[in-house]
């Protein structure tokens, strides 16, 4: 089979067909690398690639597989992970000057959970640095977006929305603190989900934000996505605010589909000022599709919802600040300057409008709990606009309307559900005039990621975007 | 009673209003950063004053989602 044929397989049926041995891990991995080895220089998904070790593990996998040890729907498979993970023995460098040669003694939770399943890893994936959005100098090269090269993929987790989407891996891992998993899986026209706060273990994974930080699985389809986050979710006691709660069976309730549902359409988020026409009608268009499968659908008003984007900024980076003060006192000219000047600005943010902005989360929250009472899930835009260009992004700020347009408001979309510390998903729902993709963003009740994927599920069954490639 | 709303500084920060903060802070500045750090707190005192809920008072502050809260 020709590799490029292999490379956008979805990741439940390579697994398929290597658990009846018609497909060996090796060749998997080997038509992987060959894509990497073919697009990588241009779209710069990767920081490291681990190919040698990746084979040998490919190796391994296919010698137990054929011995009978099959370790569950994701042995074999190739994965690839944000470089903000720690693995033992392979360089971890959060896309940073200052830990460009980091090499970890130890490994995260969630890649020890991905070797316990048997997965294989190819690399390490090109990040914004520190997780921060709108990096404009990348010491690792600058991601592309692949359905327009002068695009950016999203932040932060940008090579974790290119992988998936360029086929250079099977499945990939993000972290989400304000819409890092959402945002590039939203613009790379892949699925993205970020679990409920506490469901996957922040356990050595460098901090951004302690309250909020994420990680989150980043795939081609609904059913990957429900596959890898059975493998990464779970109470870990190296991290206090894991959960205890048993995991779902994520995989098993997928196809339930979603007659007599309820679904709540954002009405602010749809309508925020920004939002493009394209956006707007992409996701008003799903309404037609979710109560063709037999759901039901209405608008819901949250007060406060339009503010996220500032109570996020100083919640969320208010904590940045703390874990970084040591770092911006030693070395601070090797930070980017868009990270740069948004650590120094959230160190010299007031205690009391910290606090002022906690409650307002506090209020938001307990307002999104109540509404999903009422509805199963709830429904609006990612992103308010399709992948912007690269210089565009990369501009500097020239004015407090500046910071107003280009931050609070592109972040209203998705930190309600990182403040609130809700489930949330990306599925692709439509295209821009210029081919861009756009996303559906679908949150739910905390710990339901089971009912967020169920109905990703039913929409991605009754639609065709997931199934279109980038022109790379 | 409510509180009047917060915007942190009582005036707009300046370039040399955040070049002295941040050497109280020890945090050294480049001159070249004054204009976009004071943009960023400027517009984010001003966002947060438009927070004028009657519900904000009586929340309390808390910072992450508590078990029991997960219905």
């Amino acid at each position: 089979m020709p590799y490029h044929d292999l490379i956008y397989q979805p990741a439940h049926e390579l697994g398929a067909r290597m658990r009846r041995r018609e497909l060996s891990p090796v060749e998997v991995v080997d038509a992987y690398l060959a894509r990497i080895e073919e697009i990588d220089s241009t779209v710069r998904a990767y920081i490291t690639v681990c190919g040698d070790e990746a084979r040998a593990q490919a190796q391994d996998a296919e010698a137990a597989i054929s011995k009978g040890d099959y370790l569950g729907p994701l042995h074999g498979i190739p994965v690839a992970v944000k470089d903000q993970f720690d693995t033992a023995g392979i360089r971890t460098t959060m896309a940073s000057r200052i830990f460009s040669e980091n090499v970890p003694d130890g490994e995260s939770t969630v890649t020890a959970r991905l070797k316990a399943a048997g997965t294989i890893l190819l690399g390490k994936l090109n990040m914004t640095e520190f997780a921060f959005g709108d990096t404009r100098d990348f010491v690792f090269g600058t991601p592309r977006n692949p359905w327009n090269l002068d695009r950016i993929p999203g932040s932060s987790s940008a090579g974790s929305g290119i992988a998936p989407s360029a086929g250079m891996t099977a499945v990939a891992i993000g972290e989400d603190t304000g819409g890092s998993v959402r945002l590039p899986a939203a613009m790379c026209g892949i699925v993205g989900l970020r679990p409920t706060t506490g469901r996957t273990s922040r356990y050595r994974a460098f901090p951004m934000c302690w309250s909020m930080d994420t990680a989150g699985p980043m795939t081609r389809t609904v059913r990957d996505c429900a596959d890898l986050l059975a493998v990464i979710a779970g109470q870990d006691p190296n991290d206090p605010l894991s959960s205890p709660r048993p995991v779902d069976d994520y995989s098993s309730g997928l196809d339930r589909g979603v007659r007599g549902m309820k679904i709540g359409y954002l009405h602010q988020l749809i309508n925020l000022e920004g939002v493009d026409e394209a956006t707007r009608s992409a996701v008003n268009a799903t309404r037609d599709v979710f109560q063709s499968l037999g759901a039901e659908t209405e608008d819901v008003n949250i007060p406060l919802l339009e503010l996220s984007g500032p109570i996020y900024i100083a919640t969320g980076d208010s904590d940045a600040a703390d874990t970084h003060e040591s770092l911006l006192r030693q070395r601070h000219r090797d930070y980017d300057v868009a990270t740069r000047t948004r650590l120094m600005a959230s160190s010299l943010i007031p205690a009391s409008l910290y606090h002022r902005a906690q409650r307002a989360r506090q209020l938001l929250r307990k307002r999104l709990i109540e509404a999903l009472e009422d509805f199963d899930v709830l429904v609006g835009p990612v992103v308010s606009t399709p992948a912007p260009e690269i210089k565009e992004v990369q501009r500097v700020f020239v004015s407090e309307a500046d910071v107003r347009h280009r931050i609070f408001g592109a972040r209203s979309l998705t930190t309600p559900f990182n403040l609130a510390g809700l489930p949330a998903i990306s599925i692709p729902c439509g295209f821009s005039g210029d081919r861009l993709p756009i996303g559906l963003q679908i949150a739910g009740r905390a710990f339901d990621e089971a009912t967020v994927l169920r109905v990703s599920a039913a929409y991605e069954g009754a639609t065709d975007w997931h199934t279109r490639r980038p022109p790379i | 009673m409510a509180r009047e709303a917060n915007r942190g500084y009582s005036e707009r920060l300046t370039r040399e209003d955040v070049a002295r903060l941040a050497r109280l802070r020890g945090l050294p500045v480049e001159e070249s950063d004054l204009d976009e750090i004071r943009y960023r707190l400027n517009a984010l005192s001003d966002a947060l004053a438009a927070l004028d809920d009657p519900e904000l008072d009586t929340t309390d502050p808390l910072p992450i989602l508590l078990d029991r809260e997960a219905r």
